[in-house]
């Protein structure tokens, strides 16, 4: 590909991800269907880990980053405490997500009440955008 | 082998802090022709032990070198006999220095475990997906979602025919109509016993109604006709599939910005 294509493609993406950015969406979370088949925004599907043993796996939506890293974290430390995770060194791992939390919990703009959110790739990497030539064609693999 | 990538892990300190080794195996993945779209989450995809329902857990339960998510009993219990050195060094607690060199192990052994998980994935998976494939059943969804409209399903007849249009964990069955429209039915290949269904079937839902989401908002996404699971399996397993509208086949290339 020139560098001149190159530069349509980066431009193309760009455009596309303005876009996707304005799509409304007022929770941190993932779609899920509600009882009449509605789409609406449900637990935050977040993977590498579940976070609970049992459905819904998850937790979430949340309203603020703090409540969607504290439940992170302390999953996680649930996890690291009962030996499902991070067995190699878990003190190590619990101090750090400790350390985590406590950074969380100090930050007062993680704990700002957010209306407005915006959607996100879970992995956006150049194998997950199709193109034809210069032209993006399709952003696929959008699970968790 | 273990140079570059784990030199770079210790330099960018935050990430080895926060994300432990998840960064690790995504940053080696862009090497592999055939893994171009392994998703990392996706290791979640490998037989679980249904037995232990603590089998839910992801990445980090996962036994690098006999390929099987485990819960920490189960790892530990001396019938887990895959020998590796990791297994005795688990137990042990680390001091920092213990830990660069417990994680420059990890990364070895992911090394290790990488080419094994590519030779299982390819010689193991593929073949099982395809002889689970139900092909007479894709035929009667495609028929039901484009009533009166003539079609052949182009099941891959070789190994090579498959692997062609296969991923990581997906392969991918054409289906060519008469009037030209080309669909593609995209089939997980992961099989009976890969974790609690609800889950599969929550990131599955959730995936569909992105796409029908984005798709409304005019972002470039392919068409989702019909989604499900264990539809098209021989076992009614629990692998999942997709039919999209595929678009122009010369489309299907992708790019590493």
């Amino acid at each position: 590909m020139s560098r001149e294509d190159m530069k349509v493609l980066v431009d193309d993406f760009a455009d596309i991800s303005v876009k996707i950015s304005k799509i409304p969406c007022d929770v941190i979370g993932s779609l899920c269907s509600d009882d009449t088949g509605e789409a609406v925004w449900g637990p935050h599907l977040n993977g590498g880990y579940t976070e609970s043993l049992e459905a819904p796996y998850f937790g979430g939506p949340f309203y603020t980053l703090r409540d969607r890293y504290i439940h992170r974290i302390d999953s996680l430390i649930d996890l690291t405490k009962k030996g499902l995770i991070h067995r190699l060194a878990p003190l190590f791992h619990y101090l750090a997500l400790m350390e985590a939390r406590r950074l969380v919990m100090a930050d007062p703009v993680m704990a700002r009440l957010e209306s407005t959110f915006y959607i996100r790739h879970p992995d956006c990497s150049g194998s997950n955008i199709l193109a034809d030539g210069n032209k993006i064609t399709g952003l696929i693999d959008w699970e968790w | 082998m273990r140079s570059q990538l784990s030199e770079s892990t210790i330099k960018h300190s935050p990430i080895f802090l926060t994300s432990i080794s998840i960064p690790l195996r995504g940053s080696s993945r862009s090497s592999s022709a055939v893994h171009h779209s392994i998703n990392m989450f996706s290791l979640a995809h490998q037989p679980r032990d249904m037995a232990c329902p603590k089998s839910a857990i992801g990445e980090d339960s996962h036994c690098d070198v006999c390929n099987k998510i485990m819960c920490r009993e189960h790892y530990d219990d001396p019938a887990h006999t895959c020998g590796y050195t990791l297994v005795s060094l688990s137990s042990r607690c680390f001091s920092p220095a213990d830990l660069v060199r417990g994680f420059s192990l990890v990364r070895d052994g992911y090394v290790f475990q990488r080419s094994r998980f590519q030779d299982l994935l390819i010689t193991d998976k593929l073949p099982a997906t395809l002889a689970d494939l139900d092909g007479e059943a894709i035929a009667r969804r495609i028929a039901d979602l484009r009533p009166d409209a003539p079609f052949k399903v182009i099941m891959p007849r070789t190994f090579e025919e498959t692997l062609d249009l296969s991923g990581g964990f997906n392969m991918h069955v054409e289906v060519a109509f008469e009037d030209g429209v080309q669909w593609l039915v995209r089939i997980s290949k992961y099989g009976k016993g890969d974790g609690p269904v609800d889950l599969w079937r929550n990131n599955l839902e959730s995936e569909a109604l992105t796409y029908k989401l984005l798709y409304d908002h005019v972002i470039p996404v392919p068409v989702v006709h019909d989604w499900g699971m264990g539809e098209f399996s021989k076992t009614q397993s629990s692998s999942t599939y997709w039919i999209f509208a595929l678009m122009d086949r010369s489309s299907l290339s992708t790019y590493h910005l």
